[in-house]
């Protein structure tokens, strides 16, 4: 099969021919077996090394949010002042953002891939891990792993390439009228990313239309509701309690942290994979293997 | 006071519940492991504190558990993890220290096996100040607590371990030793592991009687005669009827004892301890086999080609899985027994307690699944 072959059944460019698809499936597969003989020490003590300085991290921000109310003009002191007081509490919703960036990123999705799995430590593994997001580890394996990796930016299969069913990405998604608010959902979804992605695995859409029925979806729901739950008792009324009258300042710093952690997901995976080049499939034109493989390369 | 104790016990485990939510996803335990690892709860770990080297190829390894730690009782043993290349092994050791240890440390004692990573790993790199994960100590393995009785002891090489922590227990508890008669095999006088110990006692107790037999010390040809027989056991301990047995050693010597105390109809005195050493012959050719999925209590049979996710739906299963390729570790489950072969790869797979992608694996003869 030519390359012009390929790009007519599929109806997209591929820049490779068959066979040197299969030459590049070798090589993958050489790198990765290389990679897999080289798992040592090393990266048994990078990932505990990370997940510590995580630990810290987030440890450290809290310490440092709460140090900061101390700074508060009420005070009255030399150095009550909102000119050191927001200075400081930034310091501390950066920190703690960074833990949040770190376990979800580098931490949580790579374990949650059983990426980690080969250490065989009980605290390290994909099946019990559970991370720091609203949307519970086992949902989002199966959104992410199953549906996003087997199904690599194939429409119709991959949420991530139809832009998680919200936006419009691609010329191959069909126009509508909703898709007119474009800017306004992508920025929506760029604040509250964590729950966009909560939401989008529990595929609501299916029991509005009447696809599914609740009643199915109704152990899926309390193990989301159960989760949420938890992370917002943990960020926005246990820690700002801890704080009394500075409820608030405490919750807004939270919040913020939790906000600045969505949008840096959100910049990564659409300005670091949906770009101008970005190749995508159609899920009904996809028959040969090397076509599958064409459609692993551009991951 | 026993009500007051439930009383403080169940509000402390409600207010740590409560604390633990601070932490969630994580607890608490998770942030004072950074302080300091023997506080954590979540897991038990235990820190290296001494090494000491009993023979030319056994090393005692003194260990201070954690917090979670809550004793054991003389002739138990613990699971002990040790990393090795960044992968956890885990071995089962048994204690050789007395329960009553005021200090709160435990200690195991470990003979590097011919061919062993694990115990070369712990008896020749093993450092000072290091952490292993341990677990609870286990088996059954022990003296009667309330019942006095007159044990015969039967040990060979590294299979002292169990009965050493029994005898250190006596001598703590009581001051000397009861009736004993102990039976002891090493291969030379100076492969006995506590040999300076076990000497003193037998010294210094006039109940303890010590017999030790050195198998290799006269040649080849006279070390069959050595091992373990009827007559050499009437005379050493010609009362062995009316004793209580405790022995642990290799198979060979534990498989004897078991065919002799049956052969007198008196297999219920015999408390054996087998070390377990995995010894999991893999077999080179794609060969079927019987496979066993142990939660559901389910057999069927494998050809050593289909993938184990397959032959489970086959038998009626429903594993949880997803992609069916290898990729989501959606039906990773746990390896019991046998050996698994990886069909992408080829690479066996057989040690138990690992997680394996049924999806793509298959096995290799008779194996158990936990499914």
């Amino acid at each position: 099969m030519n390359k012009t072959l390929l790009k007519q059944e599929i109806g997209f460019k591929v820049p490779l021919g068959e066979a040197e698809i299969e030459e590049f499936g070798k090589e993958v597969e050489e790198i990765r077996n290389e990679v897999m003989d080289s798992r040592g020490d090393r990266d048994a003590k990078y990932i505990r090394r990370l997940i510590k300085t995580q630990r810290y991290l987030a440890l450290f921000g809290r310490v440092v949010i709460f140090a900061s109310l101390g700074l508060l003009p009420e005070w009255g002191h030399a150095f009550a002042s909102y000119l050191y007081f927001f200075p400081v509490i930034s310091i501390g919703v950066i920190m703690l953002a960074s833990a949040k960036i770190l376990e979800n990123m580098e931490i949580g999705h790579n374990i949650l891939h059983a990426q980690w799995d080969w250490m065989r430590d009980p605290n390290i593994q994909s099946g019990s891990w559970e991370w720091d997001h609203v949307c519970p580890s086992d949902q989002w394996k199966h959104s992410h792993n199953v549906r996003h990796h087997t199904w690599t930016n194939v429409f119709g299969k991959d949420a991530d390439v139809a832009g998680y069913g919200l936006l419009r990405i691609f010329p191959e998604q069909k126009w509508k009228k909703f898709n007119l608010g474009n800017p306004i959902y992508a920025l929506l979804l760029a604040i509250f990313f964590e729950w966009g992605v909560a939401i989008q695995e529990l595929e609501l859409g299916l029991v509005v239309t009447g696809k599914r029925k609740l009643s199915k979806m109704r152990p899926m729901l309390r193990n989301t509701g159960m989760k949420i739950v938890r992370q917002i008792l943990k960020d926005y009324l246990l820690f700002p309690l801890l704080a009394g009258p500075f409820f608030l300042y405490v919750a807004a710093a939270n919040g913020t942290a939790c906000i600045l952690r969505n949008l840096w997901i959100y910049m990564i995976i659409f300005c670091g994979i949906f770009q101008k080049e970005f190749m995508y499939f159609h899920v009904s034109k996809l028959r040969t293997n090397p076509e599958r493989i064409g459609m692993c390369v551009n991951f | 006071m026993a009500i007051t104790n439930t009383v403080y016990q169940s509000s402390m485990r409600k207010f740590s519940q409560f604390v633990d939510m601070f932490a969630y996803p994580l607890r608490l335990s998770h942030y004072l492991e950074l302080i300091n690892p023997l506080w954590t709860k979540h897991s038990l770990q235990a820190k290296v504190l001494k090494v000491w080297d009993e023979t030319k190829d056994s090393r005692t390894i003194t260990l201070r558990p954690g917090r979670g730690w809550r004793g054991h009782r003389a002739g138990q043993y613990i699971r002990v993890g040790v990393p090795i290349g960044g992968m956890r092994h885990t071995r089962t050791y048994s204690i050789s220290s007395s329960p009553s240890n005021r200090d709160g440390c435990i200690s195991i004692t470990v003979k590097a096996i011919k061919g062993g990573r694990v115990s070369h790993h712990l008896v020749r790199d093993l450092k000072v100040g290091s952490y292993l994960p341990i677990g609870d100590p286990q088996g059954e393995f022990v003296l009667p607590d309330a019942i006095p009785v007159r044990p015969l002891f039967i040990t060979a090489g590294s299979g002292i371990t169990p009965v050493m922590s029994m005898l250190r227990n006596y001598m703590r508890e009581y001051r000397n030793l009861p009736d004993i008669t102990h039976i002891h095999y090493a291969p030379h006088v100076y492969d006995v592991i506590f040999g300076k110990e076990l000497d003193q006692l037998s010294k210094s107790q006039k109940h303890y009687k010590l017999n030790r037999i050195f198998t290799r010390e006269l040649g080849d040809e006279v070390s069959a005669k050595l091992h373990f027989n009827a007559d050499q056991l009437d005379q050493l301990a010609p009362d062995w009827r009316e004793r209580e047995v405790w022995a642990c050693g290799p198979a060979t010597l534990l498989d004897s004892l078991e065919e002799h105390w049956a052969k007198e109809g008196l297999s219920r005195n015999l408390h054996l301890e087998r070390f377990r050493a995995k010894l999991a012959e893999v077999p080179t050719d794609i060969t079927s086999g019987k496979i066993k999925f142990t939660k559901s209590e389910l057999e069927s049979d494998t050809d050593g080609v289909t993938n184990l996710l397959r032959v489970a739906e086959d038998a009626g299963l429903n594993p949880s899985h997803g992609c069916r390729m290898g990729i989501c570790h959606g039906c990773d489950c746990t390896l019991v027994s046998g050996s698994v072969r990886d069909l992408r790869t080829g690479a066996i797979t057989s040690e138990s307690g690992e997680k394996i992608q049924i999806c793509v694996s298959a096995s290799v003869g008779d194996i158990e699944v936990e499914l």
